[in-house]
């Protein structure tokens, strides 16, 4: 089953003098399960499109099926009830909310799914126990070191059991020993069955995903198989 | 979701204190004026509107038209309630009362106390709610011989309330006196009147003191009726319009009904008609509180907005998770409210802090007690200011796309910096009409106390001669002239200072006898024209040396301009029948408010009115003097004296302006301080937004000044709008209050230009500050935090 599919994907950026083609007749498809890395140079459009995938923005045209749905023409709201439960992210500057503490980052999306305290209790801890960060559960970001900081939007981007993981650059601010750890963590929630999609500029760390797509200049140029996928 | 989104509020105020601090104090502020406001206005409104069948009640107006235009008073003829209730169906009760008589001198015994209030009939009671704690309510003023006392009153006569029940007591005003019988003691009326009463005398008694004088061409009582429900005022009132002229034909009086509790709050008439009256004020200081609101509001709306940067990254992650515009909205509202809620704790317990210095401010009693209707309104005022105040930034940062926030693509819109500064030239347009506005009123009132009057006010006491029996006055005054420190002093009919006493009856030869002219009407002693420094213009003064000078007559200058004299010393004219010879003409003095023209005036010699006792003392050991004075005083007429200074009683006539201008004065410091306090957060918010640009500036080579200067630049321009919008309209309204008076300061161009210039100069420090900071700062660390 397709988790995500793009059919002549388009996207524009338009300023007073200049139209930037930002993404141009992408076609992808994405399995559940897979793990894919969007590779390319710095402005080939990866995180337009990663933003596109993780309803974040609309395309200008073309189709985009998300979990059986066409979105393309999805209202903001729309969007963002799909996305909710259904979507994680993990950036690279982690994009912790610097005034709730670690529980309270990892917290957010349940609160926004209406779980009852309880069990966000209970799901909150669990999932900071399985990212070793349980002992940091009442520091604020401030106070833990990227690798931590990592860890803990990590853990906020699987609280809610979403479907698919879309990581933009996730080891990206991290050293080599922090950024392995992370690509083992994302490497293990994958091998548990979650799609995960992940921009990078690092050879190494696609090297965990099944696939990689290079973009060049907006288009797909390039599809290589690591190895074969199955359902 | 409430938990944590207070929790991710509070944390926010912490991490941002300084704005969190310029926020809160600033709507704290701008909500204690808006509470001490609230208390004024709303005792204000409920003045003289206490009474149980207040919808019902009406004071019967009258309107005199003279030559010199109607003239609306809330005196009529004697038996007007009489013929009312007799004669018009709709009326179903009336009450006739005395004008408000103060001075009243009542004694027990030994022990004798002075009292102002009304003399009344049974009606009065069945008609206005009065508190009765001793004697049967329903039989207080059933003779012509009750009294019915306060219970302060009680307490000083007798001992008790219980004790004064049914005990004589005898009074005394003018050259009246009665012993009477106390047959009620009420509850002190409070401040919810606007006489305070001690006493209620026999109407029926009041009639006979006046004997003759009870006729329809004849106005010396006030009329009270409760109409029955339902009744048409205006049908009401056009059948009542001739009421008196069927009875006193030729009679140029027409008479109306005003709603009681309205008389209080709407007591100006101009053409016979209802134009307002202390209402304005209660306007005027609601719109106050209002600006003074929106400025705190626009405060944080500016400040919150301009800080938004620092919450896009929590807005980002949030909608990226599913949160909803709506929800965030939500969020920013309950932020907003959660901010006003504690600056309104704030606010009552400043409130709570200021309020003997307010109600010294207002002469009033006011008292933050925590009525429900109280509650309910202070509730109001804070959801409606924490939504006013959140409304904007919430529509504004909830509406954020994550994608654009989360790369921090934002730039500020054109739009919304229009906005922006478009708050700020609001600011200050309020906060410069206020400025202009109180310096045009600080200029009238110096103007006014400056004016020339006519005669010397200064070291002039006003002694209330009640106590002094007329056959001793003569010798009263003889005495007091021989204490130390007396320059002079003679007595007159009543205070000088506002209109008491008028008078058509003064006629001359060639007289339209159509026409019915209005004189102000003075009794005076030998020596009063000496003891209050009248300069004489032609003729004399009264003196004994002439022999019999109760058929003379002294005329101010308006007055020779009204009959047309041309030579007045020695022509004749007709006062109530009787011929006078005129023997001087004084300078035209102010009796009254400067707001009015001096009106035509004549003094006639008759000490057996003698209300007031003038005294001139002399400059030195004046402690000494009034000392002195006063313990002749009290040996005379056993009671205590009343006194006050001339110069004090003439500046009480314009209490309400003072107040007016004391409490604009408190208000428009308030509206620029919290306007300064937004521009100080606004500056240090932009000289952070520039302080990369700053410090490529510096790199570049440009000096602190010019620095200085690009970051002011902005500021300056926008207090440079205001002005422009605020000259303006500041001259349109301080034209048209001037114009209230008859003497007026003018409108000097220095006031507009000067306040402008004051304002230029506090903003410029407010911004200056920042800009210097920012200027001042190695751009060495600016650059290196990008």
């Amino acid at each position: 089953m397709n988790v995500i599919k793009t059919v002549d994907l388009r996207k524009l950026y338009a300023t007073e003098e200049v139209e930037t083609t930002a993404l141009d007749s992408i076609q992808i498809e994405i399995k559940k399960g897979e793990f894919v890395a969007i590779m390319g140079p710095s402005g080939c459009g990866k995180s337009t499109l990663l933003n596109i995938l993780g309803l974040l923005d609309n395309p200008d045209s073309g189709e985009y099926h998300f979990l059986e749905h066409e979105v393309a023409k999805f209202s903001e709201r729309q969007r963002s009830s799909l996305r909710k439960g259904n979507i994680g992210f993990v950036f690279q500057s982690f994009n912790l909310i610097d005034e709730l503490t670690v529980f309270e980052n990892v917290e957010l999306p349940l609160l926004y799914l209406k779980i009852p305290s309880d069990e966000r209790k209970t799901r909150v801890e669990e999932v900071l126990t399985r990212m070793n960060i349980m002992h940091r559960r009442n520091h604020f970001p401030q106070q833990l070191s990227g690798g931590q900081q990592q860890r803990v939007a990590i853990a906020r981007a699987i609280v809610a059991k979403p479907s698919v993981i879309l990581a933009d650059e996730p080891t990206g601010n991290l050293d080599s020993t922090n950024g392995e750890e992370v690509m083992r963590l994302l490497e293990e929630l994958n091998n548990e069955g979650t799609t995960i999609v992940m921009v990078t500029h690092s050879p190494h760390d696609a090297n965990y995903a099944h696939r990689i797509i290079n973009l060049f200049d907006g288009k797909v140029v390039t599809e290589n198989i690591r190895e074969q996928f199955h359902v | 979701m409430l938990h944590h989104q207070l929790t991710l509020a509070f944390r926010n105020f912490m991490k941002f204190k300084k704005i969190f601090a310029i926020n809160l104090f600033g709507l704290a502020i701008g909500l204690t004026t808006v509470v001490l406001i609230l208390l004024w206005v709303k005792d204000e409104l409920s003045i003289s509107r206490y009474h149980e069948k207040i919808d019902r009640i009406y004071a019967v107006m009258t309107n005199h038209d003279n030559s010199g235009g109607i003239v609306t008073i809330g005196i009529t003829p004697g038996d007007m309630a009489e013929a009312m209730k007799a004669e018009l169906s709709q009326v179903e009760l009336s009450a006739g009362t005395s004008p408000f008589i103060e001075g009243v001198t009542f004694e027990n015994k030994n022990v004798k106390m002075t009292g102002a209030g009304l003399f009344v009939d049974q009606s009065y009671f069945d008609i206005f709610s009065v508190d009765f704690v001793e004697g049967n309510p329903n039989q207080v003023m059933t003779g012509i011989n009750s009294l019915a006392i306060s219970e302060t009153m009680a307490t000083k006569l007798f001992g008790s309330p219980k004790e004064a029940l049914g005990k004589s007591v005898k009074w005394q005003v003018f050259d009246f006196q009665n012993e009477v019988e106390v047959t009620g003691v009420f509850k002190d009326l409070g401040s919810m009147d606007v006489d305070k009463h001690d006493y209620f005398l026999s109407f029926s008694y009041f009639k006979q003191m006046l004997g003759d004088g009870v006729h329809w061409g004849n106005f010396n009582a006030s009329t009270y009726v409760l109409l029955r429900p339902n009744t048409d005022i205006e049908d009401f009132n056009e059948q009542i319009e001739g009421f008196i002229k069927a009875k006193d034909e030729g009679s140029n009086v027409s008479a109306f009904v005003q709603a009681y509790g309205d008389t209080y709050l709407y007591g100006t008439y101009e053409d016979g008609k209802v134009v307002g009256g202390r209402i304005s004020y209660a306007k005027l200081f609601s719109a106050i509180a209002l600006f003074i609101l929106i400025i705190a509001c626009i405060n944080f709306m500016n400040l919150t907005t301009a800080r938004s940067m620092s919450r896009l990254k929590e807005i980002g992650v949030k909608k990226s998770m599913g949160a909803s515009r709506g929800g965030l909205f939500t969020q920013f509202i309950v932020e907003s409210m959660l901010l006003t809620f504690l600056a309104l704790v704030m606010a009552v317990v400043a409130t709570y802090i200021l309020q003997p210095f307010f109600n010294q401010v207002t002469s009033k009693s006011l008292n933050l007690s925590f009525q429900p209707d109280l509650i309910l309104a202070l509730l109001a005022i804070g959801l409606v200011t924490g939504f006013f105040a959140g409304v904007y930034p919430a529509i504004y940062l909830s509406k954020f796309r994550p994608m654009e926030v989360m790369k921090s693509t934002i730039k500020g819109s054109f739009g919304e910096l229009l906005a922006r500064k478009g708050l700020v030239v609001f600011q200050f347009t309020i906060s410069l009409l206020l400025i202009i506005g109180i310096s045009v009123i600080g200029k009238q009132m110096s103007f006014i106390q400056n004016q020339n009057l006519g005669y010397d006010q200064s070291h002039l006491l006003q002694i209330n001669a009640s106590g002094v029996h007329p056959n001793q006055l003569d010798s009263f005054l003889a005495e007091l002239k021989n204490s130390p420190g007396v320059e002079d002093a003679s007595s007159l009919s009543h205070p000088l200072v506002g209109l008491r006493s008028s008078t058509i009856g003064l006629t001359w030869e060639g007289k339209n006898p159509d026409e019915q002219v209005k004189f102000e009407n003075i009794s005076v002693n030998m020596g009063l024209i000496e003891t209050m420094g009248f300069e004489l213009v032609s003729g004399r003064a009264f003196s004994p040396d002439f022999g019999e000078e109760s058929s003379k007559i002294i005329l101010n200058e308006t007055a020779v301009r009204t009959i047309g004299f041309d030579e007045p010393v020695g022509k004749i004219v007709n006062l109530w029948g009787e011929d006078k010879e005129v023997i001087g003409v004084i300078r035209d003095f102010n009796f009254e408010s400067l707001k009015e023209n001096v009106k035509p005036a004549f003094l006639k010699y008759d000490k057996s009115f003698a209300e007031k006792i003038m005294v001139r003392i002399g400059t030195q050991n004046q402690k000494e003097t009034i000392a002195g004075i006063e313990e002749l005083f009290v040996r005379r007429t056993a009671q205590p004296m009343d006194y006050s200074f001339m110069d004090e009683d003439y500046q009480s006539l314009y209490a309400s302006e003072q107040r007016v201008s004391k409490l604009a004065k408190y208000f428009g410091v308030m509206a620029i301080f919290l306007s300064c306090l937004g521009l100080f957060g606004l500056a240090a918010f932009t000289a952070e937004k520039r302080k990369k640009e700053i410090g490529v500036r510096k790199v570049m080579g440009a000096s602190t000044f010019g620095i200085l200067r690009l970051v002011s630049k902005d500021f300056v321009q926008l207090i440079l709008v205001s002005i422009i919008i605020a000259v303006p309209l500041a001259w349109y309204f301080a034209d048209n209050w001037l114009k209230t008076y008859a003497y007026q300061t003018s409108l000097s161009w220095w006031i507009f230009a000067g306040s402008g210039m004051v304002l230029i100069i506090i903003s410029l420090i407010t911004v200056g500050y920042q800009a210097f900071k920012a200027a001042s700062a190695n751009p060495v660390n600016s650059l290196k935090s990008e």
